[in-house]
């Protein structure tokens, strides 16, 4: 899938922005605080419909502008699909083919795969950095996941503000009982999306780095079984109403990753701790490409300059081989190795356009 | 004239209060009112003092109604050992729609909300405990398929328990009549959840 053209309208510093995107690569060339990371942030949200770094709508609005719009028309299987997401009067509506469509009709015109400066410290960073990374791998396969994803946080939300008021055993397990229902969904999918995972990242890992060094990723939940959960938080309850909120479960899961056996967040080298996201990125992709059987479009917001040398050519390599769309932002050009099929906008003040010679 | 005195933006501040509405339908809604004929206004105005006056719970059901009890309450044709849980009076109209339930009702008044801070004692579940003499052998819960509507049904399990009462849910999947490569993925990953042997 690709996109062929792309439409933006008053989102953060963008007024106005209509590219027509070249199927392979596409770079966003340009200085720091100049919108290109907001327009692969637009590009993010009208696949998922969630925000990338934004915690609320109004945050993606055009500072005095009353609305915002991202729309663009998606190739997909020789199919051509419209897409649009916008926010007026504050709330969020989605559409395609231009009819007002909900999230679960919505997903599966688009996929895409973010590769952020952010990542690059993901084996150092917090168990929750590494589940978003998982939940947001399993969602491109699974759309349903980021319903049940909502509905365990809504949950646990609830059965948290319960025990903090002190109500009665009968309602707060009749919301363990639902909580115990959608964390179970959430954990399965999770568990099966890294069985699929774990051997492509390992061979991800090995194009990178060669034969001597052997990685390994495994999922990592809090709780083995998802058959325990309602019975395991009836028994904590009494803890966790202590501590004002619940421990154990699928909010506190995580993505292990180990290096000839150990922990890399302890012992890997910042080299070798940028070849394991490098491989997790990779790995993500070709999931998607074969056994999903999705191209995913590519966001790239300046990874290069986070990566080194040896890993930035890794990395060119691969998308080289990758046969879909790719975004990519960058700052200083040098770091880019594209030669053939490739189209530079220029990013400056909120205005894109395509940069002089191009194509 | 300040414009609390103002009938115009008065009316237009009172429609924007309703669901649904934002300010440009809740002015367009006036300057219909002010543009139509009078007794359109007047027919609202009335409706709308009546509505709060004569309208109010049943006191066997919670049901909105006129008389008390309401005509599902007082109808004696229908059985008295079913009761079908609602959250909301439209839920209740939606399930007599249907025209295939023949038991009796209980409106809730929402679901068991903590994050919106309503617990057991803001519905009325009291009523509905009431209701459990010894007639009535079956509970449906049919609240919406939300996290809230299925942890008050397993709290309404719970609680009628004792009673020697049996609940059931109402089933969730691919809805009638429509064709299953139109089902949104929710849908059709909780109808294969669901399913059953035949």
């Amino acid at each position: 899938m690709h996109l062929t053209r792309l439409l933006i309208r008053d989102f953060r510093n963008l007024a106005a922005v209509d590219l027509t995107p070249h199927a392979r690569f596409n770079v966003l060339a340009g200085d720091n605080g100049q919108g290109k990371t907001n327009l692969l942030e637009a590009l993010y949200w009208l696949a998922t419909l969630r925000p990338l770094r934004a915690a609320r709508l109004r945050e993606l609005v055009r500072w005095g502008a009353d609305g915002t719009s991202v729309s663009a028309r998606v190739r997909a299987d020789g199919l051509e699909h419209r897409l649009e997401v916008r926010v007026s009067d504050g709330d969020r509506a989605a559409l395609r083919e231009g009819k007002s469509a909900r999230a679960a009709e919505y997903f599966g015109a688009l996929a895409v795969v973010v590769f952020t400066p952010e990542d690059v410290g993901l084996v150092g960073a917090s168990p929750q950095a590494r589940r978003g990374f998982l939940d947001r791998a399993v969602f491109n396969t699974r759309p349903v996941h980021l319903g049940d994803v909502n509905d365990y946080r809504r949950a646990l939300d609830s059965r948290n503000t319960l025990l903090r008021q002190g109500a009665s055993a009968a309602v707060v397990e009749a919301y363990e009982t639902t909580l115990a229902g959608a964390g179970g969904r959430v954990m399965r999918s999770r568990a099966s999306y890294v069985e699929r995972f774990a051997p492509v990242f390992a061979s991800a890992f090995r194009g990178i780095v060669g034969d001597d060094i052997e990685a390994e990723v495994r999922y990592r939940p809090s709780v083995e079984d998802p058959s325990t959960l309602a019975t395991l938080w009836a028994s904590d309850r009494e803890r966790d109403r202590q501590r004002g909120f619940t421990q154990q479960g699928p909010h506190a899961d995580d993505l292990e990753l180990k290096l000839l056996g150990r922990s890399a967040r302890a012992y890997a080298s910042q080299g070798q701790r940028r070849a394991l996201v490098l491989a997790l990125k990779i790995a993500e992709i070709r999931v998607l490409t074969e056994t999903a059987g999705l191209t995913p479009v590519l966001l790239l917001d300046d990874v290069s300059s986070e990566l080194d040398a040896v890993r930035n050519e890794r990395l060119f390599e691969f998308l080289h081989g990758f046969p879909g769309q790719v975004f990519i932002t960058t700052t200083d050009a040098a770091w880019l190795r594209l030669e053939r099929d490739v189209r530079t906008f220029s990013v400056a003040a909120g205005q894109v356009i395509p940069a002089a010679g191009s194509d | 004239m300040s414009s609390e005195r103002d009938p115009i933006r008065r009316l237009i501040h009172a429609f924007s209060r309703l669901p649904g509405i934002g300010e440009k339908t809740a002015t367009r809604l006036t300057f219909f009112v002010l543009e139509a004929e009078e007794e359109v206004a007047r027919d609202l105005a009335s409706a709308l003092a009546e509505v709060r006056e004569q309208v109010r719970l049943c006191s066997v059901c919670c049901n909105l109604t006129q008389e008390d009890p309401c005509r599902f309450c007082a109808d004696p044709r229908r059985q008295d050992d079913v009761v079908c849980v609602v959250e909301s009076v439209p839920g209740l109209l939606a399930i007599e729609r249907t025209g295939e339930f023949r038991g009796r009702y209980h409106v809730l008044h929402g679901v068991l909300a903590p994050l919106d801070g309503i617990g057991p004692e803001q519905l009325r579940i009291t009523e509905l405990l009431r209701r459990l003499d010894g007639t009535v052998r079956e509970l449906i819960v049919a609240t919406n398929p939300s996290v809230e509507g299925e942890a008050t049904a397993l709290y309404l399990n719970k609680l009628a328990a004792p009673f020697g009462v049996r609940t059931t849910r109402i089933a969730s999947g691919v809805p009638i009549g429509s064709d299953l490569e139109y089902a949104d993925q929710v849908t059709l990953t909780r109808a294969l959840e669901g399913r059953r042997e035949i």
